[in-house]
Formats: C-alpha cells, sequence, structure tokens
C-alpha cells in the first residue's frame, strides 16, 4: 500500500515539485496536467499527462468542459492509480480548469474506495476573472465531504497603486514552499514519522484527514538553532496573532534538532495565549527530526462548513423558477480543410518553397503553380 | 515559473516563413511599453508557417533569442507566440439564451451561460479552439450591445468570432519553443496581435481591415464596431511572387528574391515600362536583361490573384456592403513597389501601408513593416500581464476596465 500526493494541473504541480526540493524523503509524487509542458518539467516520479490526442499535449486553455472531456478519457488510469493507495493528498488550484476537475474526480473516487483523502486548495487571486471565482466555488462545493479540504488563500497583492510585478512573483513563490512544507508534513504523517503530540491525543493517525473544511488558512515557519529564544518574537512579529484571532483550528509542527531543552511541551500553553478559546489545537512531532536546526510550523484556519444553503427569500418554493433553455440558433458549418500533400514536382519547380507543404488549392486551382501561368491558360 | 526577474519584460515571438523575429520590450509602471530591442534570424526551414525541420528550426529560434538577449541585456524565460498558417480557420457563431416568454432581466450569469455554449461547440476532429472573441449582444426587439446586463429581454444572443486550428500543428510549433526551456505566456493568431500593433480603438471602432503579406502566407483580419468581425489566412505569399519570378526568368530562386526586393514593382509605370534590368553573370549564370514589363506582368498577376481572393472572401461577409473603413497593408510583402496602388484598385477602397503605433523607448519601430507581428504581440502580452499582476491596479483605474478586460479570453 502506498500514499499518493497529487499535484493536479499547472498550480498544483509547482507545489508538489517544490516539495519534492524540500523533503528528505519525497515519495508517492505525481504530476498530472493537460500541459506536456508542465508535466513534463515536472521533478514528480510518476507523470500523467491528460488526454494528448484530444488537446495534442496543449492542456484544455481553461475549458472546463474539455478538462471533463480530458479526465474521462483517462477514467481508467486514475483509477488504477488508486488502486494500492492507502492515503491521497491532492494539490490544486481551485480557479484553473484541469487541476480543480482531476481533484473533484479523483477525490470523488478515493472516498468511494475508503481512502483518506486530503484536497490542499488555493482560492482565485481576487483579480482573477468573475468566471473563474465561480467555477472555484463550485469545485469546491462538489468535492465529497468525505474529504478534508484546506484552503490556502493566495498571498494577497501589495496595495500599491502600481505592484512591484518581481515582488508579486516572489511572493508567491514563497506562498507555494511554504504549501510545500505543509506536504511534507502531511506526508510524514502518512509515513508515521510525524505524530499528534498534545497530551493525552487521540491515537489517529492524521489531522488531516479530519472531514470538513478548513478555510482561510494562513501559515507560518521560523527555523532556528535555539527556537525557544525567539518565539515570542516570532509570533508576535510574523502576523500569528491577527491570523489566530479569527481562527478556530490550529495545527503547529514541532521538529527539534539538536538537545531537547523541554520548552516544546509548553508550545501548546503560549500558543493558546494567541488563540480564541474555541480554537481546536492540535500539535505534531517528527519522531526522527533531521538533526540540523528546529523548526516551527504553524497552520491557521477556520471550520467551514462545505454546502451553504442558498437563501433566497423570494423564490417561490412550491414552483421553482423554470431553468432557461438553450437553443443555438445556427449550427456552425465547419469548411473543409483544404490542403492537401500534391508531389512537389506537379506543383512548381523542385527546390521551391513549396516542396515539402500542403499545396494551397482554392476553387480547384492549385495555388502554387505560378499564377501568370494559370492566368494566361484560362 | 515565476523567476526572481527585477522587472517586467515581455518577449514577442514570431516563427515566420521568412525569419523568425523577436521583440523584447519592457512594460513600466505606468503600463506603458519600451521597446528595448529587436532580433533575427533566417528561418529556412518554415513553408508556409509550418515547420518543415523541427531541428533546424529550433536551432533558429534559439539564435533569434540568443541575439534577442544579447542586443537588450534580458534573460528570456517566457514568450509570447504568434500562431499562424494555412490550416487555421475562423467562423461565426451565433447563440442564443431563452428568457422565457415574460422575459427576464440579464445577469452575467447570462453571459457566462453564452460563453460556456460557445466552447462547448464541437470542433471537426483534431481541431482545437484558438480563440473565441465575443463581438455582440442581441436583444429580441435587435438592439445590439456590448453590455445587456441589467437589461429586459425574453432572448439574448450573442455573436462569437471563432477560431481554431489543428491540434498537432500547433503543437509542433510550441514544442519547438518549449524545448529551448522558454515557456509560451500566451499565444496569439498572427493577424489578430499584428492588428494591435497597427490599430488605434479608434480605427478598430470606426472599422479597418489589415492584411499581412508575409513570406509563405498572407492573412488579413477585420475590425468593426470595435471587434474582430472576420479573420482568414491565405497560403500564398511573398514567396510565391518569387517562385513566379524564377520560373519565368528561369533564375534560382535567392535571385529571383532579390531581383524582386531590388527592382519588383507592380506598378507598370510610363519611365519603367521600356526598361530592362541587367542580372550580373555569377555561379553557372550569363549576363541576362530582363524587361521591366515582364517583372510587372508576373508580379502584378500574384498579387492580384491575392487580393482578389481576400476581396471574394470580405465580398461574401455580410457586413462588406456596407463597410466604410480602411485597408491597411503591413508585413515585408507590403514593402513591394506599387502595392498599394495595386491594392486600392482591386478593392476599390482606400488603401494605406500601416504604421505600426509608436513605443517609449529609444528603438524606432518606424518602417519595420515585417515586425508587426511581433510588437502586436507586446501589446498583447501587455494585456494579459496587466490582468495577471494588478488586482491593485485595476481596482484603481475602475470595473469598467477589468469588466473589459475579463471578456478577453486568453488561452
Ligand atoms: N498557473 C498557476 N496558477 C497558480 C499558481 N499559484 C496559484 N495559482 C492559482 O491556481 C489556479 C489554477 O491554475 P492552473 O493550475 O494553471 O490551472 P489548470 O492547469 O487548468 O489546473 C490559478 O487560477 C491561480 O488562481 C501558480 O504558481 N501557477
Ligand atoms: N522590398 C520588398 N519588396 C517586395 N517584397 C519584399 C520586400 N522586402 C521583403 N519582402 C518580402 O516580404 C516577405 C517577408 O515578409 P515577412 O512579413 O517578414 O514574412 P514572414 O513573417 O512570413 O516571415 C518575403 O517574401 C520578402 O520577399
Ligand atoms: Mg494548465
Ligand atoms: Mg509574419
Amino acid at each position: 500500500m502506498s500514499v499518493r500526493i497529487v499535484g493536479a494541473g499547472a498550480a498544483g504541480i509547482n507545489v508538489v515539485d517544490e516539495w519534492i526540493l524540500l523533503s528528505d524523503c519525497p515519495t508517492g509524487s505525481l504530476a498530472c496536467d493537460g500541459e506536456a509542458s508542465s508535466v513534463d518539467g515536472s521533478l514528480a516520479s510518476q507523470k500523467l499527462l491528460l488526454a494528448p490526442d484530444i488537446t495534442g499535449g496543449l492542456g484544455c486553455f481553461g475549458s472546463r468542459d474539455l478538462a471533463w472531456r480530458m479526465v474521462g478519457q483517462e477514467n481508467q488510469q486514475l483509477e488504477e492509480l488508486l488502486k494500492d493507495c492507502s492515503r491521497l493528498l491532492i494539490v490544486t488550484g481551485l480557479a484553473g480548469a484541469t487541476g480543480a476537475t482531476v481533484a473533484e474526480v479523483l477525490s470523488l473516487k478515493a472516498v468511494e474506495r475508503e481512502i483518506p483523502t486530503t484536497v490542499f486548495a488555493f482560492p482565485p487571486f481576487p483579480f482573477e476573472t468573475e468566471e473563474r471565482q465561480e467555477a472555484a466555488e463550485a469545485t469546491r462545493d462538489a468535492l465529497p465531504a468525505e474529504a478534508s479540504l484546506f484552503l490556502f488563500p493566495p498571498p494577497p497583492l501589495s496595495e500599491e497603486p502600481i505592484p512591484d510585478v518581481a515582488a508579486v512573483r516572489r511572493g508567491l513563490r514563497a506562498f507555494q514552499s511554504a504549501l510545500a512544507q505543509w506536504v511534507d508534513v502531511w506526508s510524514g504523517m502518512a509515513r508515521g514519522v510525524v505524530l499528534p503530540a498534545n497530551p493525552g491525543a487521540e491515537a489517529e493517525s492524521s489531522r488531516f484527514t479530519v472531514a470538513g473544511v478548513i478555510e482561510d488558512c494562513h501559515v507560518f515557519s521560523e527555523a532556528r538553532a535555539r527556537l525557544d529564544l525567539s518565539l515570542p518574537g516570532f509570533l508576535e512579529g510574523s502576523g500569528f496573532r491577527q491570523a489566530a484571532e479569527k481562527a478556530d483550528r490550529c495545527l503547529a509542527y514541532i521538529e527539534a534538532g539538536g538537545e531537547d531543552s523541554g520548552w516544546k511541551e509548553e508550545l501548546g500553553e503560549r500558543l493558546r495565549e494567541f488563540l480564541p478559546k474555541r480554537t481546536r489545537l492540535d500539535l505534531l512531532r517528527r519522531t526522527e527530526a533531521r538533526p540540523t536546526e528546529t523548526r516551527l510550523l504553524l497552520l491557521v484556519g477556520r471550520a467551514a462548513s462545505r454546502h451553504p444553503t442558498p437563501v433566497c427569500p423570494e423564490r417561490d418554493e412550491e414552483r421553482p423558477a423554470p431553468e432557461p433553455a438553450r437553443i443555438p440558433l445556427r449550427p456552425c458549418v465547419f469548411p473543409e480543410p483544404e490542403g492537401r500533400l500534391v508531389p512537389a514536382s506537379q506543383a512548381s519547380q523542385d527546390g521551391t518553397p513549396f516542396a515539402k507543404t500542403a499545396a494551397t488549392l482554392h476553387k480547384g486551382q492549385n495555388l502554387d503553380i505560378p499564377a501568370f501561368r494559370r492566368r494566361s491558360r484560362s | 515559473m515565476f523567476g526572481n526577474k527585477s522587472r517586467s519584460v515581455l518577449v514577442g515571438l514570431e516563427a515566420g516563413t521568412s525569419k523568425i523575429k523577436v521583440a523584447v520590450a519592457e512594460l513600466n509602471a505606468r503600463g506603458a511599453l519600451t521597446l528595448l530591442g529587436v532580433a533575427e534570424s533566417p528561418s529556412t526551414h518554415i513553408r508556409k508557417c509550418e515547420i518543415t525541420d523541427f531541428e533546424m528550426t529550433q536551432k533558429a529560434i534559439h539564435q533569434a533569442i540568443l541575439d534577442a538577449e544579447e542586443k537588450t541585456d534580458v534573460s528570456i524565460g517566457e514568450v509570447y507566440l504568434a500562431i499562424s498558417g494555412a490550416h487555421i480557420r475562423s467562423f461565426q457563431s451565433r447563440l442564443a439564451l431563452d428568457l422565457g416568454r415574460e422575459g427576464a432581466m440579464i445577469e452575467q450569469g447570462h453571459l457566462r451561460e453564452l460563453r460556456e455554449l460557445v466552447r462547448q461547440q464541437a470542433l471537426p476532429q483534431g481541431q482545437i479552439l484558438l480563440h473565441d472573441l465575443l463581438q455582440t449582444y442581441i436583444l429580441d426587439d435587435g438592439t445590439a450591445t456590448a453590455n445587456p446586463v441589467g437589461l429586459f429581454s425574453r432572448r439574448l444572443m450573442a455573436d462569437y468570432h471563432l477560431v481554431s486550428g489543428i491540434a498537432t500543428r500547433l503543437q509542433t510549433t510550441v514544442h519547438c519553443v518549449k524545448e529551448l526551456s522558454l515557456r509560451v505566456k500566451a499565444y496569439a493568431l498572427s493577424s489578430y496581435a499584428t492588428a494591435q500593433a497597427l490599430l488605434s480603438p479608434e480605427q478598430k471602432s470606426f472599422g479597418s481591415v489589415v492584411i499581412n503579406c508575409g513570406a509563405g502566407i498572407t492573412d488579413y483580419i477585420v475590425y468593426r464596431n470595435g471587434f474582430v468581425a472576420h479573420s482568414g489566412t491565405l497560403g500564398v505569399g511573398g514567396d510565391h511572387l518569387t517562385n513566379d519570378l524564377a520560373v519565368a526568368v528561369k533564375i534560382p530562386f535567392p535571385r529571383a528574391e532579390e531581383l524582386k526586393k531590388t527592382h519588383g514593382t507592380v506598378d507598370l509605370r510610363e519611365d519603367v515600362a521600356h526598361r530592362r534590368v541587367g542580372l550580373m553573370a555569377g555561379g553557372s549564370y550569363e549576363q541576362q536583361f530582363v524587361p521591366m514589363s515582364l517583372i510587372v506582368e508576373v508580379l502584378q498577376a500574384r498579387q492580384a490573384e491575392i487580393f482578389e481572393i481576400i476581396r471574394e472572401n470580405l465580398e461574401d461577409q455580410p457586413f462588406w456592403e456596407g463597410f466604410s473603413g480602411r485597408i491597411f497593408l503591413t508585413g515585408g510583402g507590403s514593402q513591394l513597389d506599387g502595392i498599394q496602388k495595386l491594392a486600392t484598385k482591386i478593392f476599390d477602397r482606400p488603401v494605406e501601408a500601416a504604421k505600426p503605433l509608436a513605443f517609449e523607448g529609444e528603438v524606432s519601430c518606424e518602417g519595420r513593416q515585417g515586425w508587426t507581428t511581433v510588437l502586436g504581440l507586446l501589446r498583447y502580452g501587455r494585456i494579459v500581464e496587466m490582468q495577471e499582476s494588478g488586482g491593485g491596479r485595476w481596482d484603481r483605474i475602475g470595473r469598467s476596465l477589468s469588466r473589459f478586460l475579463s471578456r478577453i479570453r486568453l488561452f
């Protein structure tokens, strides 16, 4: 049985690649997209290029319908993936087409097979089109309730009137590598090297497989030789306080190299000082710490319901509004492709520019033949 | 993909039949483009805009990119790519949404639904959609509007201009670039990109035709009321003129190309009618005198045919009768002497040489007729880039603009 970490779509693949670079045991990675360039360029150990015969490896250009067709075609491959899978993590951007569709289909299939499934997803940036925002919402709602969904809002853009593009890109990069660290925590739990450290914690193997949505997830990380000394400063200075105020769920991961001065036992208490009472705090720790330094990762978010019930008081419940009917008025007429390979000698002199191409035909004439000849003939 | 670039640099790449062309510009904080430089390398293995030798073409592209990097001192990782070829098809599509017998107020959702519908249209086997360009919405009373939200109607119709191409052909071009570790940020139909380099918003709304005379292909696009009304691609171009000349005068292709560029004309004026052009002896060829009347006859037959095919195609379009816009010629082939006069006669409308809209910076784009496609790619890229980077920026400029942008679909 194995663990699978799937980067779905270009954005998801980016994060999984980051994780592969930072992890000491990057096993079970899979890159899945319709775009050959992002799949081929990925570091993942396994790659799945979706329906190259439909899009020619160009991806679906953001079209959800095409994405559905592509995923539909790869149905068997996707099921194959889940055959001996014990635990599944999918990382994806919700506003894309391919990644979001793969996440939806794969997670449904996984929960059907009772495979514990987690989805790390990023909602769209505020500036993405309304269409994409809605598509993202739809995917969020379509993910199976049995899976646990973590929504990481992308980093805010600068407030300046004209944002520095380079800075925006750096921000995005930092965001992706922060996420990659949590992919590593997830993978550690799945492999049994990261365990709950709460005093009296339930024997639950993974905090990530608790069903539900944790939205508005913010992540913070600090790594130092003597973290105990810098901890108060970090908690105040990193923005953790502000984020914690609204949180009702907090995951803290600690990986302690070197000498144990006992402060880690107090970590829970220290964090509690920042968190509202209702917040559920889970401490995780790595059993076999890497010896370099002490690392602390924090994730705070809010539990949310996945299927908000729409409120529309005007709507007459008895007689729901009819769906608008769709009638395309005029079916498209496609011209037949005209190109046809004609032996070069017939078209023009040898070695001419048209020797290797399809002849240009127009109304029964081969336009590669000199015009003055055809004209004088007629 | 999000490298640490210190500034926002846009790169346009066109793998043309005669040359690979690269243009590099900087997008500054005000959203203005400064042209940093252009570079080119001869493309010997592209015919009618299609790659016939993958490796050689890749080398040529690499060469042009290196040259551009050297000239502009920019490291290129990402390009905007022009797409063209005789396999490109464009067509109109009208869709309708029934809003019930009582009528209903039109909402954003209806517009989205229409767009979904248009993208669901079945294309012939192996084709993929390159652009779906919205033209206008039409209400049941015949009102045409760009923004029907908030209006009442029983039926909402939308006209789209769709462009599709054969997936495998596109894949070859894109692959060729991607294998050089260059990311293709977006693609644009070559004529669509070209129009961006030439037409002001006024010209787009007043009505304009841009004919791009390339080496292997002549493509054209029509703007009307601010949107793309029509586009087309004809697999005949400057190479055909040259080839005809080579056949008629019985000289090799490269010699004919030179003859065309130095003495070629399609205007048989008094002063040239009786002249002859001397071709120096060279290789196995003897000195030879070619009458100008022959050159004009050969070139005119071909160039006139190209324009006539385009005219016939335009005449088939419903809007053409009432069309009062101008026709602009661009591309390397538009430098042929007398071509405007010939086109004016054939189209029976004013025809002029197109002038690229100015960029900031030292590098001028005046007279760069063969460069208009890559220059247009930069302007196309600017829209993509600003759309991507600037939540804050657009908020300030206003919702109307972002609404406009959201309508431009990028692949
Ligand atoms: N392409 C891309 N998208 C990102 C990245 N980070 C966040 N996103 C978000 O992810 C969404 C999905 O994009 P993408 O994965 O390219 O779409 P797909 O390939 O069709 O699944 C985008 O709309 C963004 O909101 C990133 O690094 N690259
Ligand atoms: N002065 C000129 N007179 C006639 N044709 C010209 C002249 N200069 C360039 N051309 C023609 O223009 C074509 C190249 O145009 P260009 O727009 O660069 O094509 P492409 O983009 O297809 O490579 C060639 O066929 C060339 O012969
Ligand atoms: Mg993609
Ligand atoms: Mg060109």
